[in-house]
């Protein structure tokens, strides 16, 4: 297997340098649907926090000069679908452009969002308030999980028992997202994404 | 005339005092002699130092950033031990030890949205191409030597092709190998003057 280069660029135009793992005869490699999974799941954390969060992705798409790969909605959830998790996965490879693009769409939503992802990781301020959103929080999470991810796959179960008994879980994919916002966060998230989710 | 610029991000504020190095050519806004900087943590603390405290200030809270996004949970100090901070219980403890003997070190506790606060106001300081000092780029260095050396979980990938291959082999080197029952190579000519003598026996 060939490990290639590739080359995003963050708000700076600045190129950022991400060693990804290559495509073992068209085959996606575990490496590759890890960071798949990975990408699903904060996709899934940021539609937790807000129920209109889909809405803004093609808006936010547009933005990123993104068209020519997600000319619509629809292709950036198709892509999501590369998720093996999924009830309804794609067992095809994603595209290098796609993957890359999840990933810049991923790192803007989070800098948008990143005042309601400061506030349930702020362990200042009310006990009853921060209890109150963080059970909103899990809770709608959890309904994600359970909605759009196939519940007889060990993994998955792992991950929802990993959820609800701690909040690490959730605090990992919340703190993943807050470091991936704001100027440096895109290239924090890339050279990251290979990385297991804990 | 004396330069300030200022990086807010949540509790987080950053003052970097400078005057531009016309030696160097820099334009009356580029603060190429950083002569100080003051950094305000709403409710916890405030530091103050010089450029190379700054440095070894970004060079760490960057690196544990990254440590953290990629769910590591290591203990970073930068080459003087000026700084360090790692995981604890409560959040992130950040250790400044100054070089003068009789001032002790300066500890303070992060939490998770404090660390983040700190981090993107130190992108913006790293972003900012009017502060005119050679950062160091942790990200780059811990992000090629993540993927340059083969990992365990990489080798441990490879043990089951290298065992099928191996079984092959090793199946294959038997089945040339094993011993038959068939007899022992004659030429035609040999086994008529058998048949003939056998039939001049026989009468």
């Amino acid at each position: 297997m060939i490990e290639n280069q590739a080359f995003l660029k963050d708000s700076s135009n600045k190129e950022l340098n991400i060693i990804r793992p290559g495509h073992l005869f068209g085959m996606q490699s575990s490496k590759w649907r890890k960071a798949i999974e990975k990408i699903d799941f904060l996709f899934l954390t940021l539609e937790a926090l807000d129920v209109n969060t889909s809405q803004s992705f093609a808006p936010i798409s547009r933005n990123l000069d993104l068209n020519e790969i997600f000319p619509n909605y629809v292709e950036i959830w198709k892509s999501r679908c590369h998720n093996p998790l999924r009830i309804s996965s794609r067992n095809s490879s994603i595209s290098i452009d796609s993957f890359e693009g999840l990933v810049r769409i991923l790192s803007t939503m989070s800098n948008q969002a990143y005042p309601r992802i400061r506030e349930l990781l702020s362990s200042k301020g009310s006990d009853q308030y921060s209890s109150e959103k963080w059970s909103k929080f899990s809770l709608r999470f959890d309904e994600l999980i359970t909605e759009r991810m196939n519940v007889s796959r060990v993994s998955v179960v792992k991950y929802l028992t990993k959820a609800s008994v701690s909040k690490t879980f959730h605090k990992q994919l919340l703190l993943t997202l807050a470091l991936s916002s704001g100027i440096g966060g895109l290239n924090r998230l890339s050279s990251s994404i290979f990385e297991p989710l804990l | 005339m004396q330069l300030n610029k200022t990086y807010k991000e949540g509790i987080a504020t950053l003052d970097v005092y400078g005057l531009p190095d016309n030696s160097l050519g820099h334009d009356y806004d580029t603060v190429g002699i950083l002569l100080s900087w003051k950094l305000t943590l709403i409710g916890l603390t405030v530091l103050e130092g010089k450029k190379e405290h700054l440095v070894n200030l970004v060079y760490v809270i960057i690196s544990y950033s990254h440590c953290c996004i990629s769910g590591q949970n290591e203990s970073i100090s930068d080459k003087t031990n000026s700084v360090n901070i790692s995981r604890v219980k409560e959040g992130h403890l950040l250790k400044l030890t100054s070089s003068k003997k009789h001032v002790d070190s300066l500890t303070v506790t992060l939490d998770d949205a404090e660390l983040a606060d700190l981090t993107r106001c130190l992108d913006k300081l790293q972003a900012d191409n009017r502060i005119a000092v050679n950062w160091p780029d942790p990200l780059r260095a811990v992000s090629l030597r993540n993927n340059f050396y083969i990992k365990p979980a990489d080798i441990r990938n490879l043990i089951n092709p290298v065992a099928g291959i191996s079984f092959l082999f090793l199946t294959a080197f038997l089945f040339i190998n094993l011993p038959t029952n068939t007899p022992p190579f004659q030429s035609t000519e040999e086994l008529i003057d058998k048949k003939e003598s056998s039939i001049r026996n026989n009468k």
